[in-house]
């Protein structure tokens, strides 16, 4: 803990220029802690920059998708924040239900700060309960190594109350950095439901008017929807080619992809999708594909799979599968649902985020959540997936509790499925291949003896 | 907000038993509460004789030698010399019976007199067929104005003594001919009409001659019988009091839907500040009071689509109000084999179809009518439920579309409304069957729903008719004010489209779902006017109707998932939610980067 009380005495609210900022603190460090800060750095890049290579080396990668790699690379190798005009304001988010039309709308930069560190989880494990999901401990080894800009940087935590761990979370952020705990409904069955998250929006948007000294307006707001909604033109433009079969580009890559809108301004991500689009629509057109005709298609669902921690769809497409959709809140999920907005007004607009962020997310912290095994069934149909790999963090329950539905439901489709369930270090890599292998090879094998019959 | 919410819902479930109560008495006495009265006598007019300029006579078109015309509110007789300006004689139907008309009361009419008159000439003798002999022949003039051609249990009929011949034209639909008091049945007759000429035309076994074009009525006509072998030949030109379109006359008509648009705006405008104030003092929504009420600068969203279905729509109703209540007048015919039960007030009697909403709002009267009648009413109300359904709603009727214009201008100004919740819409099923209840039975209770409905006020007064109003005018404010923060809030609450929605299961327009595609993202619900929430929640049934939905296919055009929701005729699926229209507004977005990103590449290609 004597880092966590290190990190509230030197606290420093506010955009610093990162370097300025670690001088400020070096002062306040042993040469102790500074050796530890600096094993730390080392460590956290060195795996990064291998999971990265990983990335680049699985071959079929399109020229156009460098740019997220670089994103990627400048946030956790380079130690870089996002790149932005120098005085926006960056506001961290977890979960996929902070509105960040809202944070565009105040003039400041959402970051997504689920994390996937192995070398912070290292840091976390000591920081709390034992049987914590490896993302918290990340998350709070981050916060306490004080090293990552984009968390340092951040000028307010929003952190919607969704499972247990986010809850605690919540609170011992407060502890350390302005947090804002944003109380998601834990139902949505009910009107009532929607009607208390625009509450709860309506209650945030002052708290970020505080940090970027701007105020929101219905200008702000109706353009920050839109240029979400164009980002989700091309996202859905992009899903489009990832359900061409033989595929087009990789899972893993488009995970990258999707990990990469975490740290970028919108619309530069979109920019850069549409460029990724073309080279996929010239993919399409020379019948330049990435997987062969009879490999495996399988998609991953469950608990989220942050860089860098991107082992599981590596290994995928690493034993001979295509990873061809993933169902997680760091994948697709993060902007597949368009806010639709049915009434013009201010309100509407705040109603149309709030129906947006609870009712279509199959986030299985929510009571009912039915919905999800039609989105994974629509998604089979829609990539025509072969198998189904389940993952599950040591840890998190929600998407546990769910697995044992899931695979009744697609037992009765004839997809197998299989649960992987995996830490925040590299030590299952080795159980994780065979596994995935022998599932690989099954799906092989079901597929042969389809064939054949027909 | 939230306790105003609170309080809301706990004062919900007495109002919704209010309103029903207060409706119901209200409709009882809807007759004393008057919203906006016409005249139904003749006050107001002057008549006077005159002779016409052409000295021409002889001419064997003799329709012209004796014939009423209007000038505003002056009624003229026109006559062909002064002879025979002073030799006739005018008569005028008032509540005491036939009066006959002197200069006095030629000047300032008489509150007693019903709306017709009648004027004869002494007998003539001439030869009009040019066999040689002479015939007598007999000329009367008949007029009726506007008024008396409502929907009247008596139609304006003479003594015949007076005249034998007489025209009679009942419900700007049906002329027939009467002759010494009895229907002149199966003869043929002479008609002439200014329009378009002289004709031979035979009535039927009623008298009734059929198929007479409302323009020609209206140009003037005038029939001509040969009784006793030609010997005597009576003659009688019948005018009626015409509306005609952008007249000062029109205007007056629309007067009263006028003073309704002007209170319902003041009405708006007053709940405006009222919500202002009270969500200034709270708390949490006190700061975004300028926003909410859109005071603050606003702009637009573009990126979700403008055009598709909904632009047909608009089409369609925008086609669908103006034929309905034009068409007649144009066209001069209407449909008349057919009655469609839609919102589209056959009391403007020009109206291109007529609606079963009156007959079912006078159910009562349906004894009284001929068999062939009911037999109409009955099968197109049948065949409009399973074929049409409430497409009719979405897309035709004309109520739906002023409606649909209040909640537009709302839109437009950036104004929030008033979401209702699915508790709230729940509560609106009691009123619902009220309603029906109302307008199926009032009439036999003395009362008519024609009396509240709100309706009235719109058809009639745009093609001209000056229809007095009573409660249905107020109701008419509270529809306005309600559609303005609610969109088609009438519509939640409407009789006649309720009774069709009992039908929805027979109807061959039917909004289709497949449940493994949606996403339960909710879109649909927030957008459907009517509130039906199983369009999002339903996981089982491809076959979402419901008695309540309009056909709108607002779910439809707001579905971001491919084919999750679509709308079909028979089976056929003619329009389905698909992501890419539903996004097709970022089009622009995207060439925008298009040609950003070209002129980059060509400038990194020229670095190099
Ligand atoms: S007043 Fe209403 S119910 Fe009566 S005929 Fe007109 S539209 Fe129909
Ligand atoms: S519900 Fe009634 S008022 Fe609304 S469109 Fe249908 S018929 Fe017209
Ligand atoms: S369900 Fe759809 S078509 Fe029916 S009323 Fe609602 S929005 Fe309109
Ligand atoms: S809009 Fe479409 S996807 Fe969303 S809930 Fe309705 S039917 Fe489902």
């Amino acid at each position: 803990m004597s880092l966590i009380k290190n990190k509230r005495n030197s606290q420093k609210i506010g955009l610093a220029d990162h370097n300025g900022a670690a001088e400020n603190k070096t002062k306040e460090l042993t040469a102790m802690e500074q050796r530890q800060r600096q094993r730390f750095i080392d460590k956290a890049t060195k795996v990064s920059g291998k999971y990265l290579r990983r990335l680049a080396e699985l071959p079929g990668a399109p020229a156009a998708i460098q740019p997220f790699f670089k994103v990627l690379e400048d946030i956790y190798v380079e130690m870089k924040n996002v790149e932005r005009a120098a005085d926006t304001k960056t506001v961290g988010t977890y979960c996929v239900m902070v509105p960040h039309e809202l944070i565009y709308a105040v003039g400041a930069q959402p970051v997504k700060l689920c994390s996937g560190s192995y070398t912070a989880f290292a840091i976390g494990d000591d920081l709390v309960p034992r049987d914590a999901c490896p993302l918290i401990k990340a998350v709070m080894g981050f916060q306490a190594m004080d090293v990552m800009p984009v968390y340092q940087d951040c000028a307010l935590m929003v952190v919607p109350i969704t499972c247990d761990c986010k809850k605690k979370m919540a609170g011992m952020l407060k502890e350390m950095v302005p947090t804002y705990s944003l109380h998601v409904p834990t139902s949505k069955s009910d009107d009532t439901d929607m009607e208390q998250y625009v509450q709860e929006l309506y209650q945030l948007i002052p708290e970020l008017e505080a940090v970027t000294g701007q105020t929101i307006s219905y200008q702000s707001l109706a353009k920050s929807i839109d240029e979400m909604g164009f980002a989700q033109y091309e996202m859905s433009k992009f899903n489009e080619y990832k359900k061409h079969v033989p595929a087009l580009i990789k899972g893993t890559h488009a995970m990258a992809l999707m990990n990469a809108f975490s740290y970028m301004p919108l619309a530069q991500w979109s920019q850069q999708l549409h460029l990724l689009n073309r080279e996929l629509a010239r993919r399409k057109k020379d019948k330049q594909f990435v997987s062969k005709d009879k490999q495996p298609r399988i998609m991953v669902t469950g608990s989220p799979i942050i860089f860098p921690n991107i082992k599981i769809p590596l290994l995928i497409e690493e034993t001979g599968g295509i990873l061809v959709g993933d169902e997680t809140c760091m994948g697709e999920r993060s902007i597949y649902d368009p806010t639709v907005v049915v009434d013009q007004s201010f309100d509407g607009l705040m109603r149309s985020l709030a129906n947006r962020y609870t009712r279509p997310c199959t986030c299985p912290t929510f009571v009912d959540n039915d919905q999800r095994i039609y989105r994974i069934k629509q998604m089979i149909a829609d990539h025509q997936v072969q198998g189904v790999v389940y993952h599950v963090l040591r840890g998190c329950l929600v998407y546990d509790f769910e697995y044992q539905t899931l695979e009744d439901e697609l037992g009765k489709l004839g997809i197998p499925v299989i649960r992987v369930e995996s830490d925040y270090n590299e030590e299952d890599i080795e159980q994780l291949r065979i596994r995935i292998e022998a599932f690989i090879e099954l799906i092989k094998l079901k597929d042969l003896a389809e064939r054949s019959k027909k | 907000m939230k306790k105003i919410y609170q309080n809301i819902k706990k004062t919900v479930t007495p109002a919704v038993i209010l309103v029903c109560v207060v409706l119901m008495l209200l409709s009882l006495f809807a007759y004393n509460l008057v919203f906006y009265q016409f005249s139904t006598d003749a006050t107001g007019y002057t008549m006077v004789t005159a002779v016409s300029s052409e000295e021409a006579g002889e001419q064997t078109d003799t329709s012209s030698k004796l014939y009423f015309s209007y000038d505003n509110n002056q009624i003229s007789l026109n006559t062909m010399s002064n002879q025979d300006a002073s030799a006739a004689t005018l008569y005028a139907l008032s509540v005491n019976g036939v009066t006959e008309m002197t200069a006095d009361n030629m000047a300032v009419m008489s509150p007693d007199y019903l709306g017709s008159f009648i004027a004869t000439l002494p007998q003539q003798t001439a030869d009009l067929d040019g066999d040689g002999s002479s015939e007598t022949l007999y000329l009367a003039a008949k007029t009726d104005m506007e008024f008396t051609q409502g929907y009247r249990p008596t139609p304006p009929i003479f003594d015949h003594e007076l005249f034998p011949l007489e025209i009679i034209f009942t419900d700007r639909t049906t002329l027939s001919v009467l002759f010494e008091g009895e229907p002149l049945a199966d003869q043929t007759v002479t008609l002439t009409s200014q329009r378009s000429g002289t004709s031979q035309v035979t009535t039927n076994s009623a008298g009734i001659i059929e198929g007479v074009s409302l323009l020609d009525i209206r140009s003037g006509i005038a029939v001509t019988y040969a009784a006793d072998d030609g010997d005597n030949v009576y003659q009688m030109s019948y005018q009626v009091e015409d509306n005609t379109l952008f007249s000062s006359r029109y205007l007056a008509a629309m007067t009263p839907f006028m003073i309704i648009v002007l209170l319902s705006a003041v009405g708006i405008i007053l709940c405006l500040w009222l919500r202002r104030r009270i969500v200034k003092k709270d708390p949490v929504m006190g700061r975004f009071a300028n926003e909410r009420t859109s005071l603050g600068p606003v702009g637009t969203m573009k990126g979700q689509r403008k055009f598709g279905f909904m632009t047909l729509r608009w089409l369609t109703m925008i086609i669908s109000f103006f034929t309905l209540i034009y068409g007649g007048k144009l066209l001069g015919q209407w449909v008349n084999a057919i009655e469609i039960p839609i919102f589209a007030c056959p009391i403007n009697q020009d109206q291109l179809i007529a609606s079963s909403c009156y007959t079912l709002a006078h159910l009562n009267t349906l004894v009284n009518l001929r068999w062939s009648e009911i037999g109409i009413f009955l099968a197109s109300l049948l065949i409009s439920i399973v074929v049409l359904g409430r497409f009719i709603c979405g897309f035709l009727c004309p109520l739906g579309l002023v409606q649909d214009l209040t909640h537009e201008t709302r839109q437009g100004l950036k104004i929030e409304g008033l979401p209702l919740s699915e508790k709230l819409y729940r509560q609106l099923k009691p009123i619902k069957w009220t309603m029906l209840l109302l307008f199926l039975g009032l009439s036999f209770v003395g009362g008519n729903f024609c009396d509240i409905c709100p309706a009235i006020t719109l058809s009639p007064a745009f093609a001209g008719f000056k229809v007095s109003l009573f409660l249905g005018g107020f109701f008419m404010i509270v529809v306005i004010i309600g559609g303005f923060f609610k969109r088609r809030f009438f519509c939640n609450i409407c009789p006649l489209g309720y009774l069709i929605g009992l039908g929805h299961k027979f109807s061959l327009f039917r909004i289709k779902k497949d449940c493994q595609a949606c996403t339960e993202c909710g879109a649909c619900y927030e957008a459907c006017p009517m509130g039906i929430k199983t369009i999002y929640t339903e996981r089982e049934k491809t076959d979402v109707t419901t008695a309540d939905c309009i056909m709108c296919g607002e779910c439809i055009d707001k579905c971001p998932e491919n084919k999750a929701l679509s709308m079909s005729f028979s089976g056929l699926k003619f329009y389905r939610a698909s992501r890419k229209t539903f996004m097709s507004g970022h089009k622009n977005s995207e060439k925008k980067l298009k040609r950003f990103i070209r002129k980059r590449e060509k400038n990194e290609s020229d670095q190099k």
